[in-house]
């Protein structure tokens, strides 16, 4: 656990991390002629991990925290971008290199009872990569084959995982999850690396049983001088093991800065609602309400344009033209969002109007219509031009024409965020948000939040790690050779717990 | 359970005749419910003589590791559990006048004042009463809703079984047999029966609209795939709010949701729980869910209820040193503390042989005594109060060093067990 000294150089450098899968794209799809869907698991992702550092990469499923995990680890082929590790280039690396590689950086899962073959012993899988990398590589001096070599040093790291050296000879089955959750990082330690991705580590462990393991490796940390990459989807671990973390959604970093700029001053509105939303274990959380993010995260097949959140955020920008309420404004963005991108008809609306009238003639009245959806969309209170607007286009929708009345919204309402991506900005605690990047638009700041938001915008400090390129080299096929088939595994990877 | 001196040993848990006494509000009293596995390990004592009440319109929160035994108490409310398991004895007192007067001839050992005791009606009755009475949300959305049918048609035969039960309660009670699991295999066999009638139809819409799903009449033409998770479990509220529950038993409703997707439905059982007045069930490992739904919890360890309360008696004054080690083991969102305090060692195997006559967290408890290897029955941690309960002697006694066990007491016929 450190700060990382000013001018020291990161361990890892992640640049323009990308890792898409495409669907469609096999032989018979092609005969078909189906156009390949990308599906951008990882979309642009950069990092840097400085030594003896933990940083942490929180998000919600399907957000791709655990692909950049395995991506920068070189597990799964990445579609774009660069990963330095020491200053070496680990995506050229090939032979001895990658062997190297290998031995400096590991892995350990989150999956305890999958992760661990059920059909070794726990002296051989402890031992394993020992035995892959030809170790020891000259016969020990003190007479040890280099067998006994490899067992005496599972031993050791069985005892040194809080384990005894006596289950040697045990298989996983005969392991309680925690227990087994040790083999695993005792697996890791085997090599000596020097930098650990722990991929949702204590996820599938009891509160009490996951304690053990945070201390543990907090304690290895320490004893062995090791970097970590912590994959979390649960803030309070977050909070309590990193140093620094990174926020993502939906393929991308929204947010990074130490862990206590982040959690005490979150800049962007997702990491602002993520934050909201954990209900905390004391007696003041009771009856609390959260004000939750509408709908679900969108597919990583279809990102939204511009910033990838603005389906959702609250504090969604709106454009010069309009000033309306926060509410409204959402209110009729979640109205566009439903018909641009979820494929929402008017035909739907009538026949829930029909189903509440259960069985009694009902006319198809454009009244009742406009009704019900300035209800279901907060659209009661507005006035004046803006609402001239949205009544036209509910008429237009009411007669069925839905991408008119999608057009007609547009027009009036699109906001800058979804016709600009934001790029991380703000050096040290950095966010991808255009209310931190521009001072063309004004946030409602609360006065304690505006020193923070201000030395956001114009702190001077280490340059933004983003140069503001990270789409010009963006090919929506990808280059050969990055087609993988298993899309939908390796997506949902991230979701599960 | 109207013992109030403090330090003395609670009635215990005898099958007594009648009800428990308890709170006037109370709409459910438990009492000494067990439940075993018949394995070819051996016995499992999943659930072990559990005594809780729920009132009307609270949210009573049950909060356990895994291993703790409180999905299958759950599923011991609404009996069911499947073979191997059984309910080896037990009451389940629900308040309900109108049964209490139905039965009140026929089976009198079953009633006393309002309340009913489901354990004792006839097996047909019980079951009946899951919909009406007890409705059940489970983790996982696949253990209720088929895949082959469409999301709108599964509610719209809840809201059925529902219709007919009210429209002849004896006859339907007697004759609906299986609504729940057994369901599942009729589904299977018969799929697509398509006997909802329009108006049931209808009624599903306007709960699937209830529970917040957009374009509630279009999506109730969907298979439960075409639902995200989020929706999923709406969905399952829907088909579980459509017999207008007294007891909502939620079991790890949010527990495979992200933390945004949770905080809309830990927001919409609220809002039913409050404009329908549902007594609320939850059940949970996740102690933060506990302390924002909760008025009343108790903390299962090993099948038992270990310590109950309010939420700041089990909170802020444990007595129990599990429910102190649970909340020790908790990283702090607001504030990093330097160290956690996990519990050493791991949870019990359940098996009977294997249980011992003595408190069953001992071989983790730091503050383990000899007066702790014989039984332990549920003390008053209060004086005055019928609300904070533990099973320690610690309620009684202080910890004196004095008497605590050798380190090495229950090493010597345990090998891997706790060892972490
Ligand atoms: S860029 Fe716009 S939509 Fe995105 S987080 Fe910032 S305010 Fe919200
Ligand atoms: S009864 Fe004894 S062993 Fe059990 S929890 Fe209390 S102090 Fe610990």
């Amino acid at each position: 656990m450190s700060e990382p000294a000013a001018g020291e150089e990161p361990l890892l450098e992640v640049r323009g991390l990308r890792k898409y899968y495409f669907e469609n794209d096999s032989l018979f799809d092609r005969l078909l002629r189906r156009e390949p869907t990308s599906v951008k698991a990882v979309d642009g992702v950069d990092l840097e991990v400085y030594p003896g550092e933990t940083l942490g990469v929180v998000g919600e499923s399907g957000c791709g925290k655990s692909t950049t995990g395995e991506t920068l680890l070189r597990l799964r082929e990445a579609t774009d971008g660069s990963v330095r590790f020491d200053g070496e280039d680990v995506m050229e690396m090939s032979g001895d290199e990658l062997t190297r590689f290998r031995k400096r950086a590991g892995i350990v899962f989150q999956d305890p009872f999958s992760s661990l073959d059920p059909r070794m012993t726990v002296g051989d899988i402890v031992g394993e990569g020992l035995k892959i990398h030809g170790m020891p590589e000259e016969s020990p001096e003190d007479g040890r084959s280099k067998r006994e070599w490899r067992r005496d040093r599972a031993r050791e790291l069985l005892e040194r995982v809080g384990l005894s050296a006596d289950q040697i000879d045990r298989y996983p089955h005969e392991f309680s999850g925690g227990q087994r959750q040790r083999v695993g990082i005792a697996r890791a330690l085997a090599l000596d690396p020097e930098f650990v991705v722990l991929d949702e580590p204590v996820s599938a462990l009891d509160v009490s049983v996951q304690a053990q393991i945070l201390n543990l490796l907090e304690d290895l940390q320490e004893e062995f001088g090791l970097t970590y990459l912590f994959i979390a989807h649960d803030l309070s671990v977050v909070r309590h093991i990193c140093d620094r973390v990174a926020v993502m959604y939906l393929g991308e970093v929204v947010e990074t800065g130490p862990t206590d700029d982040i959690f005490e001053s979150p800049k962007h509105p997702y990491t602002e609602a993520l934050l909201e939303s954990v209900p905390r274990a004391s007696v003041e959380e009771q009856g609390r309400r959260v004000d939750p993010l509408p709908g679900d995260v969108p597919s990583p097949r279809n990102p939204p344009s511009g910033c990838h959140f603005r389906t959702r955020c609250p504090e969604v920008i709106q454009p010069a033209t309009v000033d309306i309420p926060q509410e409204q404004y959402r209110g009729v963005m979640n109205l566009r969002d439903r018909l641009e991108r979820q494929g929402f008809t008017a035909e739907s609306v009538w026949e829930t109007l029909e189903s509440e009238h259960d069985g009694d003639d009902f006319e198809r009245d454009t009244v009742a219509f406009k009704e019900a959806m300035r209800e279901e969309f907060d659209l009661a209170d507005l006035s004046g031009a803006t609402m001239d607007t949205v009544e036209d286009a509910l008429e237009i929708l009411a007669n069925g024409r839905e991408d008119e009345a999608a057009e007609r919204l547009r027009e009036a309402f699109a906001s800058p965020c979804e016709e600009e991506e934001p790029v991380l900005t703000g050096g040290e605690h950095a966010a991808a948000c255009h209310l931190f990047a521009d001072e063309e638009y004004d946030r409602d700041l609360d006065p304690e939040d505006v020193g923070n938001a201000m030395g956001g915008m114009g702190a001077p400090g280490p340059s933004p790690p983003v140069d503001g390129d990270v789409d010009d080299d963006l090919d929506p096929d990808g280059p050969d050779g990055t087609v993988e088939a298993d899309a939908d595994d390796s997506v949902g990877t991230d979701g599960d717990r | 359970m109207s013992e109030t001196t403090s330090g003395t040993e609670r009635a215990g848990t005898p099958t007594g005749d009648g009800a428990p006494e308890g709170h006037p509000d109370d709409v459910l009293r438990v009492r000494d419910l067990s439940t075993r596995f018949f394995t070819e390990e051996g016995q499992i004592n999943a659930v072990e003589s559990l005594d809780f009440t729920v009132r009307d319109g609270e949210v009573f929160g049950i909060v356990g590791e895994s291993g703790s035994g409180k999905s299958v108490a759950a599923l011991s409310l609404v009996d069911l559990v499947d073979s191997p398991g059984r309910i080896t004895s037990g009451e389940v007192w629900y308040r309900d006048a109108d049964l209490a007067d139905e039965f009140r001839d026929d089976v009198p050992e079953a009633v006393d004042g309002e309340f009913v005791d489901t354990r004792r009606l006839p097996e047909g009755v019980r079951r009946a009463l899951r919909g009406p009475a007890f409705s059940m949300v489970f983790q996982d959305p696949m253990s209720s809703l088929n895949p082959s049918i469409t999301v709108g048609e599964q509610i719209a035969e809840a809201v059925e079984v529902q219709r007919r039960a009210r429209a002849n309660p004896r006859r339907t009670r007697s004759r609906t047999q299986g609504y729940g699991m057994g369901r599942l295999i009729v589904d299977s066999l018969l799929p697509n029966r398509g006997y909802t009638s329009e108006s049931s139809m209808n009624r599903a819409i306007e709960l699937l609209e209830q529970v917040g799903i957009p374009d509630p009449a279009e999506r109730a033409h969907e298979y439960p795939h075409q639902f995200s998770g989020g929706m999923l479990q709406r969905a399952m509220i829907a088909q579980a709010l459509a017999g207008e529950p007294d007891v909502l038993i939620a079991d790890e409703p949010t527990t495979a949701l992200d933390v945004t997707i949770q905080a809309q439905i830990l927001n919409l059982l609220r809002d039913l729980q409050e404009e329908q007045d549902t007594s609320v069930v939850m059940i949970t490992h996740d102690l933060g869910v506990i302390a924002r739904m909760c008025n009343r919890v108790g903390v299962m360890y090993a099948g038992q209820i270990v310590e109950r309360g309010t939420l700041s008696d089990v909170f802020d004054s444990p007595v129990h040193p599990y429910t102190e080690g649970l909340i020790g083991s908790i990283p702090d969102l607001d504030d990093p503390a330097p160290r956690l305090q996990p519990i050493e060692g791991n949870v019990p195997s359940l098996l009977d042989e294997e249980m011992g006559g003595r408190c069953f967290f001992a071989d983790r408890c730091p503050k383990a005594m000899s007066d702790c290897l014989q039984p332990i029955p549920e003390y008053d941690a209060e004086p005055g109060t019928d609300e904070h309960a533990a099973r320690c002697v610690l309620t009684e006694r202080e910890y004196d060093e004095a008497d605590a066990l050798p380190p090495d007491h229950f090493d010597r016929n345990e090998e891997v067990r706790g060892d972490e």
